[in-house]
């Protein structure tokens, strides 16, 4: 018996790991690039976060000034960057995007970067969410934001998504 | 002859120098006394010392064959406030690892109190001899402004990939990169913003790092290529699992 029959369930996720934390301008190009390929439904931008406010010390509470904390634009979105971007997570329609992505990526990234495959983003809902949100309809949604974080989803094109 | 470090690798020798305290690490760039001190923002530059206690001069001591052997600092004598300065080192290369930089203040300074964590070091000292090591420290080889960082709080940066331009992490940013390619310290230890900004000079290049650094790393030097390394570590090991801290062998 056959047992290698991929599981249609389990969507086609991958993240892209950069040898180094990257500038907001890079990935403002790069994110941009993202957006024009057909196919990509989730993103993640992830790395270590930048607070707006010094967090601890005698300092605590004056606002951070921070080169990396700015907005940057895709599309026609505006979004702030609240974190030094080191890893995308990426959920995509089907495996051919991948050669895609990585083109893009190759032309952007100006440091070396792995391309993995697994799972990311969560697809199932967790307690935690049941109890902040209720009964989630939309599952595109889960997994998109920090639960600690008041900030919003970006979404790119919402009119023809 | 007092013996640091065994080891026949680059990155040894230069544990044994930073460590040997009759060597003198090279010096690689100047810090002003007033810069020093905004640095650490303990107090504002130019004013006077704060006091916790009178000078011992005054203070009618008790007479001591210990306090005739040991002399007090300068900072102790003049009943200074104990205060500190705390350093990250990025584990990419940076000429410091935490626990060096606390072995050299010990056999390098007197009356201090040099502490280590996971990716930052700490050294308490009276606030005058405080200046000096620091800017002894900052001055120093023992110190790079893209792989180091003076950082009293929110530290985080010592084990997470470097930025683009090739900066420690640092979420309070307390050093920039200038467009051309000097960097400048911009806020004090604990990210309040400096008056003025400290330049602290061009990062030390690659193969500059790899020659100065005191980390083991598999990518550098690695330690267990280090045959003589291993062979003592493996020693010690032996003695300490088998007599404890007592061995007779």
């Amino acid at each position: 018996m056959d047992t290698d029959v991929p599981d249609t369930s389990i969507p086609v996720q991958i993240e892209i790991f950069t040898e180094r934390l990257l500038s907001p301008e890079t990935v403002e190009r790069l994110v941009t690039e993202f957006a024009k390929i057909e196919g990509i439904t989730r993103l993640i931008l992830h790395g270590p976060r930048i607070a707006s406010a010094v967090p601890t010390g005698p300092a605590k509470g004056t606002p951070n000034v921070h080169a990396a904390r700015r907005h940057i634009q895709v599309g026609q979105q505006d979004v702030e960057l609240g974190v030094q971007v080191g890893r995308f997570w990426l959920e995509l329609e089907d495996e051919d995007v991948i050669e895609q992505v990585e083109e893009a990526s190759r032309r952007i990234l100006p440091c070396g970067f792995q391309i993995n495959r697994g799972l990311y983003i969560r697809t199932r809902p967790t307690q935690t969410d049941y109890a902040k949100w209720g009964v989630i309809k939309d599952t595109r949604v889960l997994g998109m934001t920090d639960p600690k974080s008041k900030s919003r989803i970006c979404a790119i094109y919402p009119r023809e998504r | 002859m007092a013996q640091f470090v065994p080891g026949t690798s680059k990155v040894a020798a230069n544990r044994r120098k930073a460590l040997d305290p009759t060597k003198t690490l090279d010096k690689v760039r100047d810090v002003s006394d007033d810069d020093v001190v905004a640095i650490l923002g303990h107090r504002t530059p130019g004013t006077a010392y704060a006091s916790t206690h009178p000078p011992l001069s005054e203070m009618g001591e008790p007479e001591d064959p210990m306090r005739e052997l040991v002399k007090p600092t300068e900072g102790a004598a003049a009943g200074d406030r104990i205060r500190y300065i705390q350093f990250t080192d990025s584990m990419y290369f940076a000429p410091m690892v935490p626990y060096v930089r606390s072995w050299m203040a010990s056999t390098r300074f007197r009356g201090v109190d040099p502490g280590t964590l996971s990716g930052r070091q700490i050294i308490e000292a009276r606030e005058r001899d405080l200046d000096k090591l620091s800017k002894m420290l900052l001055e120093s080889e023992a110190f790079d402004p893209a792989r180091s960082g003076v950082r009293g709080c929110t530290v985080h940066g010592h084990s997470l990939r470097l930025d683009q331009n090739g900066m420690m992490f640092d979420m309070l940013q307390r050093s920039v990169m200038n467009p051309d390619g000097s960097v400048s310290i911009v806020k004090d230890q604990v990210g309040r913003p400096l008056d003025k900004a400290v330049p602290v000079g061009k990062p030390m290049s690659d193969a500059d790092l790899k020659s100065r650094t005191t980390i083991y790393r598999v990518d550098g030097e690695a330690a267990r290529a280090d045959k003589e390394l291993i062979t003592y570590i493996q020693r010690i090991h032996t003695l300490r699992t088998m007599w404890g801290f007592k061995p007779m062998a």
